[in-house]
């Protein structure tokens, strides 16, 4: 029996400043399903990502399963630079204390937990913002460009997390300029 | 309600800085005024609610541009759309934690330079610096994707709409000849109207900015 999709989005349109970024574009996203938004520079990739999240609206050509929790990661991390790595995440996914160290420990943060974001390099404001999709707990990710600053090590550990997601029947939409290791990934490609 | 109140004490705890900045240059001008007006007397009781309202209006409307630039230019207002949440309550929240930080503490320094005797001078303070936050909330949300120097732009944006609540409130704190009343009930009809505008307009003018 084939599954419901957790995202639909039917015949979508989108400009920008008068500008046609995509037209009649559909597809949907299963559990399991990774869609990967490949394009040049100035595409839409980001547009679309953020239509699909909701920002700044809700568009009736795009249908989200009921009660669908999303978790979106845009370009800017969403992370409050006075606050140490432990408030930020505290403070926005609200999760017991015991589940942040834990999750944490898997992203090896644990060393940076009482830093101030002020403090971090590009690369390891990244692995907060995307250490958050983890807590949540969100069926669906909206991540855009999600290995960019990253060191190997982290976009290794950045993969093998969105591995296990999409075994534990999550999905995912992502943005790339390259190829991603994901062998069930659905391309979408942006010709702006 | 638990959504506010955990929007507000983040505000109130996190992000407090600038807001020291603004009460410090409000105190080290009042000083100066008290020292330069200090052989004559007269002049510092002639000027002083003048002097307190006009430096209120100042620095509440110079501080505006603090309101929501920092969430949006950190990507936080995305998220909290992406995540769901009600920009009214977000909205009112700032605004109320602005208030909060500035608002208050004004009034405050206000009663202390007047030796807490005028009841509408401090009043006038508080409230006229509630109302223009509120006011000033619509602007500095629309302005938010403007490359326009906000810090002079929003003081000028808010000036046609201050003018009235400062006047009322200059009128409440020196004119004996009307009864206190009226001039309490002149400014709180202000405030509401600018309050019910503000949490109609402000999550409207949000969300433009983020197109």
């Amino acid at each position: 029996m084939a599954t419901l999709p957790l995202l639909k989005v039917t015949n979508f349109n989108q400009s920008r400043s008068g500008r046609l970024l995509f037209k009649n574009l559909s597809f949907e996203v299963h559990p399991g399903q990774a869609i990967v938004l490949m394009g040049p520079n100035g595409s839409g990739k980001t547009t679309l990502l953020r239509c699909l999240a909701g920002i700044p609206d809700v568009f009736p050509e795009i249908i989200k399963a009921s009660g669908l929790r999303q978790s979106y990661v845009g370009h800017l991390n969403a992370l409050k630079s006075s606050l140490t790595v432990r408030q930020n995440l505290c403070q926005q996914t609200k999760v017991p204390p015991e589940q942040l160290t834990k999750t944490l420990e898997d992203w090896g943060l644990m060393p940076l937990q009482d830093r101030e974001i002020r403090t971090l390099s590009a690369g390891q404001k990244r692995q907060v913002a995307l250490t958050r999709l983890s807590l949540v707990g969100a069926k669906l990710w909206l991540v855009d460009e999600p290995i960019t600053h990253l060191d190997a090590a982290a976009t290794a550990h950045f993969w093998a997390s969105l591995q296990a997601h999409l075994r534990s029947e999550g999905a995912v939409v992502l943005t790339s300029h390259t190829p991603v290791p994901l062998s069930q990934a659905k391309v979408v490609v942006l010709h702006g | 309600m638990g959504n506010l109140l955990t929007q507000m004490y983040c505000e109130l705890k996190y992000t407090s800085q600038w807001a020291l900045h603004v009460l410090l240059v409000f105190l080290s001008l009042m000083v100066a005024f008290g020292v330069l007006s200090s052989k004559n007397p007269a002049l510092w009781q002639a000027f002083l609610p003048m002097l307190l309202m006009g430096l209120s209006y100042g620095m509440t409307s110079l501080s505006l541009g603090h309101l929501f630039r920092d969430d949006w230019e950190d990507g936080t207002l995305e998220w909290l759309m992406s995540e769901g949440k009600s920009l009214e309550v977000y909205g009112f929240a700032k605004i109320l934690a602005h208030w909060m930080r500035l608002g208050i503490p004004l009034a405050i320094i206000a009663g202390v330079v007047t030796g807490f005797t005028s009841f509408p001078l401090i009043f006038g303070v508080a409230i006229t610096t509630l109302t223009l936050i509120f006011l000033g909330a619509i602007p500095s949300a629309l302005c938010l994707n403007t490359k326009a120097n906000n810090s002079i732009l929003l003081p000028l944006l808010i000036l046609p709409f201050g003018i009235p609540m400062m006047v009322v409130s200059m009128a409440a704190a020196t004119d004996p000849t009307v009864g206190i009343y009226s001039y309490l009930a002149l400014q709180g009809g202000l405030f509401l109207m600018s309050a019910a505008l503000s949490l109609i307009a402000c999550p409207f003018a949000l969300r433009l900015a983020l197109r």
